[in-house]
């Protein structure tokens, strides 16, 4: 599989001088195998995917896998010129709103409202199907594709790609789970029991996300902050290099790809952060790097 | 006219609001960015909507814990506090917009009231009893949601509810929902939806055989729900529909193992409880 990154860059695009290296579209990684194209997250930067995906002259017949609604993982979908044209198939798979009791299809479409876009997403010229999508594994065209859950303020879902023998995840974002109660007020007045039985909580659902991610050969992961960073960013549902350096060498990840960049993070900061985050890894004895626009990588 | 659970079930999935009491308070608190977690858990509790929505995002979201009553606590480590504070805004604000959908004859603040009230008895009558703390919570979770059904009620049968509580003050609010709706009851159309939002088998059991407490082998936690219902509709605390007293069978009090003076003692104490929920709600 060849998998390619459009959109690195977390909750906002950032493009600029200080942003060339590394990217200043949000989220967007293709994966392709023989004919088949899979697309995660749609982002700013599946304009460019979609650009590419043109340039090559065929139909089109690809699934594209949301890992949430929130803006910087869908705001690229109506720049995504392959949906216009008709005789492209798509299928969309995304987690729908358990909380207002929306479809996938009925979220994408508000983004297109007659106030802020000037094309509905049901005159797109694609056929596109849409589909609703928790926790399980679906079957895509013969490849076979699992959920997980996340930790973030809306549903969100990391994909585990099965193929030949190799496997491919890509996570949406995600904060490790915590006992909030742990350390605070209202924990004070708590039975010690019943914090300890939150921790577990907490430690239990930490250990699922790396069981999904187990002897994976490639995790692309939310990597926004630095532990300094994130002390402010608490609850904002994104995760840290060093969380995810335990995460790799607890759950045995050969490979582990850092990316939904902090937006406020220059290019010279990232390569900082990158060299001294592959030292840390090379120690532990497993791959690690930091996503860039552009990049591309077989397995 | 005959009302069958098929024709509730089509209409369980519109979305249902907060209860009008605690509403405002709920807004307060999820409009707050900073908002402690132990108070957004403390106003949630106190609704018994809320909670049940709460309870159907875990267990749709985590299937192998659908067996069991999660703690409101659990809830927010395992959905994430901006989670929870979706969902109460949500509800909260539908209750704002849907405050005509309800029937007037409905009172929104004496079921509020009574929902409290066999919550907090329900953990009492579990306290005395030496029940193991660790379920202590879902005593008051059973009983806050036990009448579930009714909000639905009140909501789908606009115009029969009025029939519904006028007929209740003669013979009792089970006989009255029989002779209306020819079948239905709150304790089916709770089920219904409680069985559409995942809810346990256990808290099924409770909205189900709150009335019939003989009925299908029921759980300690039915019994005391039950014994709970009882107690505060003989004190007439919240809102009573019926105006008989309740005939509490003697063997429910051998059943759980207490003497039937624990009316009287549970009676001290929950009276403060529900001053307590009522300041925190104004505060």
């Amino acid at each position: 599989m060849k998998i390619r990154y459009w959109g690195v860059r977390g909750s906002v695009p950032v493009p600029g001088p200080s942003t060339v290296k590394y990217g200043g579209n949000t989220s967007c990684v293709s994966v392709e195998v023989d004919d088949t194209v899979l697309i995660f997250d749609s982002g700013t930067g599946i304009r460019e995917c979609g650009n590419y995906l043109m340039s090559l002259g065929k139909k089109i017949n690809g699934k594209i896998f949301i890992s949430h609604t929130h803006w910087d993982h869908i705001q690229g979908f109506p720049f995504f010129v392959p949906a216009y044209v008709p005789g492209n198939t798509f299928e969309i798979f995304g987690p729908p709103s358990d909380v207002q009791n929306l479809s996938l299809e009925q979220i994408m479409a508000m983004q297109t409202n007659y106030e802020y876009f000037p094309i509905r997403i049901s005159q797109l010229g694609a056929d596109i199907t849409y589909n609703d999508c928790r926790e399980g594994t679906v079957n895509v065209n013969g490849f076979e594709i699992s959920t997980c859950r996340l930790n973030h303020p809306v549903a969100c879902l990391a994909y585990r790609l099965n193929h030949d023998g190799k496997t491919f995840i890509y996570g949406g974002d995600h904060e490790p789970y915590r006992n909030v109660y742990r350390d605070s007020k209202e924990g004070e007045s708590m039975d010690e029991d019943f914090l300890k039985e939150l921790d577990e909580n907490a430690y239990m659902q930490n250990n699922k996300i790396a069981g999904f991610c187990r002897k994976a050969d490639i995790v692309s992961w939310d990597a926004q902050y630095n532990e300094e960073e994130y002390k402010s960013k608490r609850g904002w549902g994104h995760s840290t290099y060093e969380a995810n350096i335990a995460m790799a060498q607890n759950a045995k990840i050969k490979k582990i790809i850092f990316s939904h960049h902090e937006p406020m993070n220059s290019d010279e900061k990232l390569a900082q952060r990158e060299q001294q985050c592959k030292e840390i890894a090379r120690q532990k004895d497993f791959e690690l790097e930091f996503s860039r626009e552009g990049m591309e990588i077989d397995l | 006219m005959p009302f069958t659970v098929e024709d509730i079930d089509k209409k369980v999935d519109q979305n249902i609001p907060s209860l009008s009491p605690t509403a405002a308070k709920v807004m307060e608190l999820a409009n707050d960015i900073n908002c402690p977690p132990g108070e957004l858990t403390k106003v949630i509790k106190l609704d018994p909507v809320l909670t049940a929505q709460v309870l159907k995002l875990v267990n749709s979201s985590y299937l192998s814990l659908s067996n069991k009553i999660v703690s409101l606590e659990k809830a927010i480590i395992l959905l994430g506090l901006n989670t929870i504070k979706n969902l109460a805004l949500g509800a909260a604000a539908l209750n704002q917009m849907e405050a005509s959908s309800t029937s007037e004859s409905f009172d929104n603040n004496g079921f509020w009231q009574h929902s409290l009230a066999v919550g907090v008895t329900s953990k009492l009558i579990a306290l005395r009893r030496g029940v193991d703390k660790k379920i202590i919570e879902d005593y008051f979770i059973a009983g806050l949601l036990h009448d579930l059904g009714l909000v639905l009620e009140s909501k789908i049968f606009h115009d029969e509810i009025e029939r519904v509580i006028l007929t209740a003050t003669e013979v009792g609010i089970i006989e009255a929902e029989d002779i209306i709706f020819e079948g239905l009851n709150h304790c089916k159309i709770g089920a219904v939806l409680g069985k559409k939002w995942n809810l346990s088998e256990d808290l099924l059991n409770v909205i189900l055989y709150h009335h019939s407490p003989f009925e299908n082998n029921p759980s300690e936690l039915t019994s005391t729900v039950y014994l709970a219902n009882s107690i505060c509709k003989n004190s007439g605390t919240g809102l009573v529909m019926d105006k008989t007293p309740v005939d509490i069978d003697p063997q429910i009090f051998t059943k759980l193992g207490i003497s039937n003076t624990i009316e009287s003692s549970v009676l001290e104490s929950l009276e403060g409880e529900i001053q307590k929920a009522k300041e925190f709600m104004k505060a």
